[in-house]
């Protein structure tokens, strides 16, 4: 498939001008009317447009973010925060507890996630079926939808000789201390372990959405626009769909722009992710009164260990080992080990330091490894968080559970051995207490991590929000049917992350991506519209 | 009489306040009276002056001197001691929020949270007190934000948290604190 000739057809603020003389608009809104509208470009929007589209039903997805072609993608973290990612970089929780990472661009996260491909164990899926009455979802039943998006999008384990040393020293560690560590699979085509694919990987060897389903998508006829922030949702026999205009920070506005977009259709599919989704829908006065509710995040924390060698953590395939003996096999409820690349901004402010020691210890930045502990949260009950518009703003309120936080401190504490076994010299722990890092030594006994208290975290981060909209066959505990029908509207769905009914306990992308071309696939069947 | 709720009763302030009025009074109204006083007394420190910030002493694209200040004295605290030399803070928010073609998005948020240091009702609000950071001397802002530091108060422990972020993150885009800690984009 020529990628780059489905791309041209991107539309793109300068080609505005061009469809106006095209269509004889005076005005600066465009009205367009279609079958289906997809909002947002990810994991769940980009596929659910590809299986409508390929259906011949006439497909439009927008995209707030903008579009970056691999000669856009800057090595710049300062820039790339700031332009590719929702909030600048920054969303934050309302007490500040928690910020999280998510793209807003073409492809969304996928455009600048860390490729981690994973599907959840049975005994997630199975709590979907049990406690929501969402039936197949386990490994083997979804296995045909699963290999379909492993093969779209490149999905491989990476090999021993690209694995770098930053994650070489959580493989190393976690043998050392029989904790089993397993190779990551990827979606990739050949990559070289530039390093910079929370950036926008420059040499197109990231499978992201915008080189694999948006590109179908276009093959089959869909109209792909950026820079258009969905705003508020009509509905009716015939839904509306209200856009406006969302600039990019560092290009100049072309003359002749659309300001707002007016788009028709018989089917409106929300795919903005967790944290946008239930805001437009609650903007727009929809849905019932789960919309926003029980938002996950797998919080996650860092723990940066200094060695006597450089690591370089930002270079090289970011990540390639998995360590998940923390999740145990009953129910999941547990953590899980990575290794994270972090570049120089998200480092700086992940050590919790201030004045001359924050500067000491940056100081030996490119011999830090960075490990992280993600938790599936919800052990014990259900976590005390959402999402809400109030006062025309977007509003995320999310406490970690004591049973999490016991979890995520278990996690820190295996992290720690882990580290230290790898031969670690000093940690920088994420406690607020702690004023400079940590000398370790082998054999080090981290028992006291355990007494502390959330209280000390110094601040929760996340990259997988999700479940804020989530599915069940009863409306008292889920917002959308197990066809993803938002209760009480007729042909409006949400197909994102946003539907998952319990934390994943692994990365969501290759779930997100799987689940939804199900589910879009049963409603292009369903709609009955004539084949064009 | 004084409508209390069941954790806080006989409370000295009480007291006083029914004392003051001869009037009882329930707790949403006082809460109400001392919002609209502190409103008040910011609006006349303003109208009269007595709350003009200082003149930024560099040019500055779109930030308020007020807002330059603030920031300084965030900087003055997480990055004090910083080893590169000519890091304006200053210069470097103003930058980061206007030095782009287009708005940032997340402009308003983050002049809320420097907002804060010049802030009666945000200090009211977060530190329970009328005393802004702009008007304590140096050693009293640094306990200020050591308190937040290590509070048993969640909104104190997340403003701390998001001001060392913010100043972390504008010094993470020089070209000298990046060559310091080993890069070169």
């Amino acid at each position: 498939m020529n990628v780059d000739m489905y791309l041209d057809q991107v539309i793109t603020p300068e080609k505005h001008i061009e469809i106006r003389k095209k269509l004889g608009l005076k005005t600066n809104i465009w009205k367009f009317s279609a079958d289906a509208v997809v909002i947002g470009s990810g994991a769940g929007g980009a596929v659910a447009a590809a299986e409508l589209s390929a259906k011949g039903l006439k497909v439009i997805l927008i995209e707030e973010g903008s579009f970056f072609g691999p000669d856009k993608f800057s090595p710049d973290e300062y820039q790339g925060l700031a332009r590719m990612y929702r909030d600048g970089g920054i969303i934050s929780e309302e007490e500040g507890r928690v910020s999280i990472l998510q793209g807003r661009t073409l492809g969304g996260s996928t455009t600048v996630n860390w490729q981690a491909s994973l599907y959840p164990e049975n005994h997630v899926t199975e709590e979907w079926k049990t406690n929501f009455g969402l039936e197949g979802y386990g490994k083997k039943e979804m296995s045909t939808y699963i290999d379909q998006v492993h093969q779209r999008i490149g999905v491989h384990e990476v090999p021993v000789s690209m694995r770098n040393e930053n994650n070489n020293v959580l493989f190393k560690g976690a043998r050392a201390m029989s904790l089993n560590p397993e190779v990551l699979k990827n979606n990739s085509r050949g990559c070289v372990g530039l390093g910079r694919c929370s950036l926008g990987c420059p040499i197109n060897a990231k499978q992201s959405m915008s080189l694999t389903y948006i590109p179908d998508a276009i093959a089959n006829g869909a109209t792909v626009v950026t820079n258009m922030q969905a705003v508020k949702i009509f509905d009716g026999d015939e839904k509306k769909v209200l856009a406006e205009f969302s600039p990019d920070r560092f290009e100049s506005i072309p003359s002749g722009i659309f300001e707002k977009m007016e788009i028709t259709a018989r089917v409106v599919i929300i795919s903005g992710g967790a944290i946008e989704s239930p805001a437009l829908i609650l903007r727009s006065g929809l849905g019932n009164s789960m919309v926003g509710k029980h938002l996950k995040i797998h919080p996650t924390q860092t723990i940066f260990a200094k060695f006597n060698r450089e690591i370089n953590m930002f270079q090289g395939i970011p990540q390639s080992v998995v360590i998940s003996k923390g999740l145990p096999a009953n129910n999941g409820y547990g953590f899980w080990m990575e290794a994270a690349p972090y570049r120089l901004n998200l480092t700086t402010a992940l050590v919790p330091f201030y004045g001359k020691e924050q500067f000491k210890t940056m100081k030996n930045y490119r011999n830090f490894h960075a490990g992280i502990v993600l938790a599936r949260d919800g052990a014990g009950s259900p976590v005390n968080s959402s999402v809400e518009w109030k006062f025309g703003k977007r509003k995320i309120y999310y406490k970690l559970s004591d049973a999490d936080a016991a979890n995520m401190l278990l996690g820190l504490k295996t992290l720690a051995e882990v580290q230290t076994a790898a031969g670690a010299t000093e940690l920088i722990l994420p406690f607020r207490s702690l004023t400079k890092p940590f000398p370790v030594r082998k054999g080090q006994d981290f028992s006291w991590i355990l007494s502390e208290s959330q209280e000390n975290f110094f601040a929760v981060g996340s990259a997988h929000p999700q479940g804020s909209i989530q599915a069940s066959a009863d409306l008292k505990t889920g917002a959308v049917a197990p066809n993803f029908e938002l209760y009480g509207h007729k042909n409006i769905f949400v197909m994102d992350a946003s539907v998952f009914p319990t934390a994943l306990g692994v990365n969501p992308q290759i779930t997100t991506m799987a689940v939804i071309m199900r589910a879009a696939r049963t409603l292009a069947a369903s709609l009955a519209l004539p084949v064009r | 009489m004084l409508k209390k709720d069941s954790n806080n009763i006989n409370s000295t302030s009480d007291h006083l306040l029914e004392h003051l009025t001869n009037n009882a009074i329930d707790r949403n109204a006082f809460l109400k009276l001392t919002l609209k006083t502190s409103a008040l007394v910011y609006l006349a420190m303003n109208v009269t002056g007595c709350n003009l910030s200082k003149k930024a002493p560099v040019a500055l694209k779109k930030l308020s001197d007020q807002n330059y200040e603030n920031i300084t004295i965030m900087g003055n605290f997480f990055i004090k001691d910083m080893p590169v030399q000519n890091f304006n803070i200053g210069q470097a928010l103003d930058e980061y929020l206007y030095g782009a073609k287009n708005p940032h998005p997340t402009e308003k948020a983050i002049l809320e949270l420097v907002s804060i240091p010049s802030s009666i009702l945000g200090m009211l609000y977060i530190n329970k007190s009328l005393i802004t950071l702009t008007h304590m001397n140096d050693a009293e802002k640094e306990m200020t934000f050591l308190k937040w530091r290590n509070s048993h108060d969640p909104l104190q422990r997340g403003i701390y948290t998001l001001m060392h972020k913010l100043c972390m993150s504008l010094v993470s885009g020089n070209v000298d604190y990046q060559k310091y800690t080993g890069i070169s984009i």
